[in-house]
């Protein structure tokens, strides 16, 4: 049965009026309040040309959230996926209870991050957390830190519970992109003596790069938009060590009474994502093509 | 028997239609959810009024206290707005006065001449902002530091009356073992209380307004000697660590089980310690405010005052209006402050006070002159400035006198754009 053109456009009208409705011109109203000095509050704003983008460039606080972004991503890019790829296969061999291993792996991903971040700040408070109480309790004593709220910690304990939560998905697109690969291929690689480590990265892991690409094409893309497992975590704190620049500009916004700022930063939050996709995606499938 | 069904079914549309069409609905939003004296005490303020007025249903919409503090701006810019919204008097109403968003009552200000019931000074500082009439104020707090009694009687301290007694308070705790001082700082404004009070038991509260305004210098050698003296607490490790990862109330656990001793906090957390804690005052925890340190400047009371103001979107303003009115009176303050615990603005209003209460209450009514803390009296960019500028020297106190410099630099910054 032919389905006429018309047909496909009345069915996805719905959907794509509800996408600009709620996706595209929250888009374009954010670049328009960039360019003004609205307070979040008033009903009268100026426009004031590029400014707030001036002022931005020249605020340590933004590059500070930059750079906390950029550690993000490093950690985010490789602690999860990582660990996603070596409980992928693990489990992709017939391990027994392999199916129940499967499903614990995966459940801290139904969580959101909301709760993952209130629980994790219960497992790392300094005096009565699960953490610091079996470190003392194996004599690790010198490990023990107060983690969320030590500057030189408090990034990578947010990490280590963000991974904690997103692993199961890596580990979930890495099983699918296992299933894929045909027997035959790693049948033949063994024949010829490859084995161990070899085999995985020689012959398993290039047939993997779908997942991959899709695994850091999603890292990448969540590292630049984190905001609530840091906020319900630390707001950002102890003093900005853990502000990344969704945190920044919800701070400007409704802290400071700084919404056209604040705008500006999510305008280059948004440029900087799709510079770093694009580029990503545009290397990643002319890979795939050759 | 049919035309009779019909007739009474019509009877009672019209009895409903009418009742509904009486009855006016006013909805007023605070932050004192469930389970705290705060939304108790709101309830029974509620129920008060709505027997005075039984033509008067009261909606209420609460949010958590810290989720209240941004939702509420976007709120009261919509329809949907509540009429009436509990804020905290000074700098952040200031602020939504300047952005056109209250509803000015100064008509209904002179017709209750509740000019004759609040103090002079309680009008001036938190109910006329920009020459007009916006806030009723409901409750006032206090600053002081609540300490573990029996930590105190078991190695025989009294409440320190001056800095050098203080001092050595800190120190005989902390050779006994107990941390002097314990903090919850996870969303830094606990950390405010310290700044505030050094700068106005050392320097004054004229001085401490003109920093707030911008027409006094955080490098000034009054704000760095204040730097000093708090450095001083920390270098001789009188701070329990950990307190950028404890919220407020999470931190008065160590306070009651004994670890720490003295906590400098507001008088809200007796609702915690009674309630959640079952800390007996008197008994386990008592209050005392903030040691002189300098004998020449008169002691003063920091703390903030809860009040309500009408939104100027308000679909109901005059319901709003009789509400604000009850919320003025003598009987809407002693019902609202018995089960809230703090003190009342009516200066006609009566309220039973525990034994730490009462000791609170007289040393205001001791005090010099009552001050709103920090980032209730400083503009909201620079108090956010000024907040992470705490935890940092909480962190790296040696590094005091760069950030001060960054403080004032970026606090320039901020007044020069207006901000």
């Amino acid at each position: 049965m032919c389905v006429s053109k018309k047909t496909i456009f009345l069915f996805l009208i719905t959907p794509l009026a509800v996408y600009i409705f709620f996706v595209i011109s929250p888009l374009i109203m954010t670049f328009m309040y960039s360019f003004t000095d609205w307070d979040g509050v008033s009903t009268q704003f100026s426009f004031i040309g590029i400014r707030n983008f001036i002022e931005l460039f020249k605020n340590s606080f933004f590059w500070n959230a930059l750079s906390n972004n950029i550690k993000w991503l490093v950690m985010m890019i490789t602690i999860p996926n990582l660990l996603g790829l070596f409980l992928a296969s693990i489990l992709n061999e017939n391990v027994r209870g392999g199916l129940i291993f499967k499903v614990i792996f995966y459940l801290p991903t139904v969580l959101s991050y909301i709760v993952t971040g209130l629980l994790w700040s219960w497992v790392f408070e300094p005096n009565i957390g699960a953490l610091n109480l079996f470190l003392r309790s194996v004599g690790l004593r010198k490990m023990v830190h107060a983690w969320l709220a030590e500057p030189s910690t408090v990034l990578f304990a947010i990490a280590v519970a963000a991974a904690w939560r997103q692993t199961g998905f890596s580990m979930v697109l890495y099983l699918a992109g296992l299933k894929g690969i045909p027997e035959e291929i790693v049948e033949s690689a063994r024949i010829d003596g490859a084995k161990g480590l070899t085999l995985f990265w020689k012959i398993i892991f290039p047939l993997l790069k779908s997942s991959t690409i899709v695994v850091i094409t999603f890292s990448m893309i969540d590292s630049f938009t984190v905001f609530d497992i840091i906020f319900s975590m630390t707001q950002g704190g102890p003093y900005r060590c853990s502000e990344v620049l969704a945190v920044y500009l919800y701070k400007e916004a409704f802290w400071n009474y700084n919404a056209g700022y604040s705008c500006a930063v999510a305008v280059i939050l948004f440029t900087i994502v799709l510079i770093i996709t694009t580029v990503y995606m545009k290397f990643s499938l002319k890979g795939e093509e050759t | 028997m049919r035309w009779c069904s019909k007739l009474l079914i019509g009877i009672l549309v019209v009895i409903f239609a009418v009742s509904a069409t009486c009855v006016e609905v006013v909805k007023v939003a605070h932050y004192w959810p469930s389970g705290g004296f705060g939304k108790v005490a709101m309830d029974r303020l509620i129920a008060a009024f709505e027997k005075k007025y039984p033509n008067i249903r009261v909606i209420e919409v609460t949010v958590e206290h810290e989720a209240y503090k941004t939702k509420i701006k976007s709120l009261i810019t919509t329809k949907q707005t509540p009429d009436l919204f509990s804020y905290w008097a000074g700098a952040r109403t200031q602020f939504l006065v300047d952005a056109g968003t209250l509803y000015p009552v100064d008509g209904l200000w002179m017709r209750e001449s509740l000019d004759k019931v609040f103090p002079k000074s309680i009008i001036d500082a938190a109910v006329v902002y920009s020459g007009h009439h916006y806030m009723v104020p409901l409750g006032l707090h206090m600053v002081g530091f609540i300490y573990n009694k029996k930590v105190f009687e078991k190695y025989g301290l009294k409440e320190p009356k001056t800095w050098k007694e203080f001092l050595e308070v800190c120190e005989i705790l902390k050779s006994n073992g107990v941390y002097p001082l314990v903090t919850g700082a996870k969303f830094r404004w606990p950390l405010q209380f310290f700044f505030d009070y050094l700068i106005l038991r050392t320097a004054g509260p004229e001085f401490r307004e003109a920093l707030q305004a911008g027409k006094a210098s955080y490098t000034d050698p009054r704000v760095v000697h204040a730097m000093e003296l708090w450095k001083e607490l920390l270098d001789k490790g009188y701070f329990m660590p950990g307190f950028s990862a404890w919220d407020w109330d999470e931190a008065l656990r160590y306070l009651v089980n004994g670890q720490a001793a003295m906590y400098l906090m507001g008088d809200w957390a007796i609702s915690t310690l009674k309630q959640d804690l079952k800390a007996v005052p008197g008994v386990d925890y008592d209050w005392f405010e903030f040691p002189a340190i300098n004998p020449y400047v008169p002691k003063t009371m920091l703390g903030p005052i809860d009040g309500f103001i009408i939104s100027a979107k308000a679909p109901n303003k005059k319901a709003a209006e009789k509400l604000f009115t009850f919320m003025a009176s003598a009987e809407g303050q002693s019902i609202f402050n018995k089960y809230k615990g703090s003190n009342p603005c009516n200066i006609y209003a009566e309220v039973e006070r525990d034994v730490v209460q009462q000791e609170e209450f007289e040393a205001l009514q001791n005090a010099a002159s009552f001050h709103f803390n920090y980032d209730l009296s400083t503009p909201p960019p620079v108090a956010d400035v000024g907040l992470d500028s705490f935890v940092e020297f909480m962190h790296n106190p040696d590094n005091y006198m760069q950030i001060l410099e960054r403080l004032q630099k970026r606090a320039q910054e901020l007044f020069k754009s207006g901000k």
